[in-house]
């Protein structure tokens, strides 16, 4: 398997190719626009006793993966929404703010959008964008699911997406990737990735990134994250970014969470030397898919 | 990509909120921090934040919560409304037990006997709101869409008594 050309930056990769094989816990957490989350919290220990709150967010819980909530009542009136523990990670780190203008810049299926809408309690302006026009009712079916109302659904390349006068003030670029960390999932990444496609998909990882550092106002947030280990559409892409000011800002490990630093270097080419602050989940760590995430702050 | 220049503020909000107020007894100050508008191509009423503002520029596939498909008298509120809001009407309102409710989840006909006048009724279960609902003749049909309940198991709203 391609996962192979990591064993030698992970640290234990018995522990890690094991870990990449097994179903991936579900994780379920409290949508406080429907419903006080106590309240939510009663429910959820009612239909899965063995649900256990994630340290870092008292009002999320990973569930046994043969627990189905999609088929819970709570879930169909958007009481709970279901996200990847990794991944909602991401979508904290861009700490939406109530008020707030702020651009999802590649949303679909918009697990993540759906945080952002929760972190900025519904209030500003989320704008939720994709380029594949098809991707897009699945975004709005979560929105819709979750009683949201201040997200704008658009349908755009990102890498030509419009400004908003005075400018964004959080931007996610959750870039396409070729999903190397999504193994665990049914359906998810099982073959070796194509050279050629990381080649194609890292051209525009780059274009969407610095697209989102022009339009994203100055001394703003962009977060940057995919769903694979690859340095090459990771720090590589950060690197060949820089010819738009930023730094990368240190993440804080969340209680419970263990985070591996970026990579200084990778096949001969060495990154410059903030990448250390980005971060990547490795799946034997936390028992999650595997993710990369950078913090960045917009200016030299 | 193409303009944004489908979402207008909705003309005259006043007309609207007081047909809110008239026909689900929802007063006009629960929506002072939103703001209603008009989807010109389509006729449909969306409702927003206060606070957003489309972003220029790029074609808006969406702008909010869908409310109405066709501007009331005419057309209903979505269910995507009445879940948001539903909690606080207070005409036009069927309340149903459990048992009741789980039916209606499953798709089966629920009979409201003391519900007389034909009509559309915001339906409640016990502690949630459930949906748009339209009562004839002494039954309940629910105006959910099927997609919505397809995977549901109605057991698990509620405990058992
Ligand atoms: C990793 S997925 C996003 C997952 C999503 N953020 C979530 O949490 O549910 C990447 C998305 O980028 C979209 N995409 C690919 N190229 C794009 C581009 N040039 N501009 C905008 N979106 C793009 C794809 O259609 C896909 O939906």
């Amino acid at each position: 398997m391609s996962l192979q050309r990591y064993l030698d930056v992970v640290d234990d990769a018995d522990a890690f190719l094991c870990a990449a094989e097994r179903p991936l816990p579900r994780v379920i957490w409290a949508n406080p626009l429907r419903q006080d989350p106590a309240k939510t919290a009663e429910e959820v220990r009612r239909l899965c006793p063995e649900a256990e709150p994630l340290a870092w967010r008292p009002d999320a819980w990973r569930l046994p993966p043969e627990v189905k909530p999609g088929r819970w009542v709570p879930w169909m009136y958007g009481r709970v929404h279901g996200q990847e523990e990794a991944s909602l990670l991401a979508a904290s780190l861009v700490d939406a703010q109530p008020g707030e203008r702020i651009l999802d810049l590649c949303a679909a299926p918009g697990g993540k959008t759906a945080g952002l809408a929760v972190a900025m309690a519904d209030r500003g302006t989320l704008v939720a964008n994709d380029r594949s026009y098809g991707r897009l009712s699945a975004i709005r079916r979560v929105l819709d699911r979750l009683g949201v109302t201040c997200a704008a659904v658009t349908c755009g390349n990102g890498v030509h997406f419009p400004a908003y006068p005075g400018g964004y003030d959080r931007i996610l670029v959750d870039a396409p990737c070729t999903c190397e960390g999504t193994s665990r999932k049914p359906g998810g990444h099982q073959d070796v990735t194509s050279e050629r496609y990381r080649r194609t998909i890292v051209q525009i990882q780059t274009a969407l990134l610095r697209r989102a550092l022009r339009l994203v106002r100055p001394g703003g947030r962009v977060v940057y994250s995919t769903c694979t280990y690859a340095p090459e559409e990771n720090e590589a892409v950060l690197e060949a970014a820089s010819t738009e000011p930023f730094t990368i800002e240190p993440v804080v490990a969340p209680a419970g969470l263990r985070l591996a630093p970026g990579l200084p270097a990778w096949q001969g080419q060495t990154f410059r030397p903030d990448v250390v602050n980005a971060v990547r989940l490795w799946p034997h760590h936390n028992d999650t898919g595997g993710f990369f995430v950078a913090v960045l702050k917009q200016g030299a | 990509m193409r303009a944004a220049a489908f979402f207008i503020p909705l003309p005259e909000p006043e007309a609207l909120l007081a047909w809110l107020d008239a026909t689900y007894g929802l007063p006009a100050d629960l929506f002072a921090g939103h703001r209603f508008w008009l989807r010109t191509d389509s006729g449909t009423l969306w409702l927003t934040d206060a606070g957003t503002v489309p972003p220029p520029g790029v074609r808006l596939d969406a702008f909010g919560l869908l409310a109405f498909r066709d501007a009331p008298p005419r057309g209903r509120p979505t269910n995507t409304f009445a879940l948001r809001f539903g909690a606080h009407a207070t005409k036009s309102v069927l309340e149903l037990g459990v048992a009741a409710s789980r039916a209606l989840l499953a798709g089966e006909p629920v009979a409201v006997a003391d519900a007389t006048e034909t009509g559309w009724r915001i339906v409640r279960g016990p502690g949630q709101v459930l949906g748009m609902g339209w009562v004839a003749e002494g039954q309940l049909r629910s105006e959910l869409p099927r997609s919505w309940r397809l995977d549901v198991d109605p057991a698990t709203g509620w405990p058992d008594a």
